[in-house]
């Protein structure tokens, strides 16, 4: 039995909903019914919306242009050519990752620690459409991962902030609308909890036979033979990322990986930045469909910071909200930053899973 | 009171065995009938009783019954409240649903994952406690189950989204593409290495030798 026969057969016996849930289902339906007429599409409010916006960011744009003086914000090698402000920074990049001190590598039995802090905005959308409500929700994971592929994820949900007083209530609203259900409906904000993962339960690539020739390196990632996703020079600079974050990568392998990335059309130079812990770096970016992917990278030891996703333009939120209220980035503002990803401790090798880095 | 919003909500529950009221689920394809609703909101009905079932139990054997209920109503009472949304060009409506319902699912992934944990650890499901398969699949099931929970929590969530919708709600490759509204090379992609994944994590745990690993039917 192969593995999709397999999932089928998982949990197949589930049954149909019987009659009661089907009547108080339709009941709710009707009920929502009476009380909320047909949407309709505004285009003409949502396009004058964005127009604004669009001002908007190009005014912060020229304005970071005017503060932090970079060569070149916008790419000067053409449609398709790297842009080589964003090149330079990657040379750079690759000097220092290729001069850096070898990092002990884990070995069997081992973990590589990382913790990292993470801050996500969410819309939440009742069924009956009453009650919506946008909030940003912090959260920290410690992680160990074994080189056999175990681990053990410590995750903490801090406490949420609501986009505006309005939303603070009406999610208020709707907790006190849930009545004796309130457990199951208030999220876990506050609460920690613990996940253990069984060995080849979680990715650790070994990356130590991977080339560090620059073109071997390049093919294998564009081929998508290292990490699988998604093909765009885009995804490229995600994918070469994600192997400089996720992987115990040498000295010769990073330098090898700033390098393809410096060769990738279409990645650029957002400047010199900030993180959430109050680290200098400076952010690399890739866009794709309204949505940029920025990378902070430390400039002494070139190691990543931070990740950040920023929604440059509604035009895709447009299309997602199709999905209703809750869709992809339906709820996005441009210009605004929806995820951030901060690494406050990286790739220290541990004994155990329970270990902390001295 | 007069008017369509009385019409809905004045309707008599049809049974899921039902055609409805005027034949409409024979009739009245879910684009129409939810065109149709925007004049008529008793229209919608077609398209509940077309569909709850499925994105019932869709929902139920990802999060489990209780939640199930309560999110299979919702993701019905959002679609309603964004029907003019809907694009009469797709004809079929699961699509859609099966998107709003992944979406309203999302706030309850680390549920999800908790409870597939749970099954792997403990080799009782939190999900189906009481669906007890067949004498002759028990073995079978006990056996391979929990490997499979473990594997399915072990996915990033786009990915385990897209390849549930393939396995579960079967959908094509552009129809879980609408759903998740993503590019038909990013489904082909994410359910790629999601079974990738899973062949790895089974096989890892001792997979039956001789098992093959192509798809019964491969890209619908």
């Amino acid at each position: 039995m192969n593995e999709m026969e397999q999932l089928t057969r998982f949990r197949e016996h589930v049954p149909v909903p019987g009659d009661e849930t089907v009547a108080r289902a339709l009941a709710e339906l009707r009920i929502a019914g009476a009380g909320t007429p047909a949407k309709q599409p505004a285009p003409q409010r949502e396009r004058r919306d964005r127009r604004r916006w669009s001002v908007l960011l190009a005014a912060a744009l020229a304005a970071l242009a005017l503060v932090v003086a970079l060569p070149a914000i916008l790419p000067l090698g053409g449609p398709g050519a790297p842009d080589p402000a964003a090149a330079n920074v990657l040379h750079d990049l690759a000097q220092i990752a290729r001069h850096a001190a070898a990092e002990p590598a884990p070995g069997p039995g081992q973990y590589v620690y990382m913790e990292v802090m993470d801050t996500q905005t969410n819309l939440f959308v009742s069924g009956d459409a009453q009650y919506r409500f946008v909030y940003t929700e912090p959260l920290t994971q410690q992680r160990w991962l074994g080189v056999d592929g175990s681990g053990r994820f410590v995750t903490t949900v801090g406490q949420p902030t609501f986009a505006t007083p309005q939303d603070e209530a009406t999610y208020q609203a709707y907790i006190d609308s849930k009545g004796a259900q309130t457990d199951k409906w208030t999220f876990d904000w506050g609460r920690s909890s613990v996940e253990r993962y069984a060995p080849g339960d979680l990715s650790y690539r070994d990356t130590s036979s991977l080339p560090t020739d620059v073109e071997q390196l390049r093919r294998l990632i564009e081929d998508r033979q290292i990490v699988d996703g998604p093909e765009g020079d885009w995804e490229t600079f995600v994918l070469a990322t994600d192997l400089i974050r996720d992987s115990y990568a040498g000295p010769d392998l990073r330098a090898a990986l700033y390098e393809v990335m410096a060769q990738t059309p279409g990645i650029e130079l957002v400047g010199p930045t900030t993180d959430a812990a109050g680290r200098d770096g400076i952010a690399l970016a890739s866009t794709h469909n309204g949505v940029r992917n920025e990378v902070v990278f430390d400039r002494k030891t070139a190691k990543i910071l931070e990740e950040r996703m920023v929604i440059l333009s509604n035009d895709d939120a447009d299309r997602v909200s199709q999905n209703g209220g809750p869709g992809t980035y339906g709820y996005a503002r441009a210009g605004q930053t929806l995820f951030v990803a901060t690494y406050l401790t990286f790739g220290e090798v541990v004994n155990s899973d329970t270990q902390m880095p001295s | 009171m007069d008017g369509p919003q009385a019409s809905l909500r004045t309707r008599s529950p049809p049974s899921d065995k039902e055609e409805g009221e005027d034949g409409l689920l024979d009739t009245l394809t879910d684009a129409a009938a939810i065109t149709a609703s925007l004049h008529d909101p008793a229209r919608f009905e077609v398209v509940f009783l077309r569909h709850f079932g499925a994105i019932h139990r869709y929902l139920h054997r990802r999060a489990g019954r209780e939640l199930a209920d309560d999110l299979a109503a919702q993701t019905f009472a959002v679609a309603f409240a964004n029907r003019a949304r809907f694009d009469p060009a797709q004809v079929d409506a699961g699509p859609w649903l099966y998107g709003i319902a992944g979406n309203l699912l999302r706030t309850h992934r680390r549920t999800e994952r908790r409870q597939l944990l749970a099954y792997a650890r403990t080799g009782i499901d939190p999900v189906a406690p009481d669906e007890v398969p067949a004498a002759d699949e028990r073995l079978d099931a006990a056996a391979s189950a929990p490997r499979m929970a473990r594997a399915l929590a072990a996915l990033r969530d786009d990915d385990r989204d897209a390849l549930l919708l393939f396995a579960w709600a079967d959908l094509t490759y552009e129809q879980i593409a609408t759903a998740l509204d993503v590019p038909i090379g990013t489904v082909r992609s994410r359910l790629a290495r999601a079974r990738r994944r899973v062949r790895e994590l089974l096989g890892a745990s001792g997979q039956e030798p001789g098992a093959t690993t192509d798809p019964p039917g491969g890209e619908r």
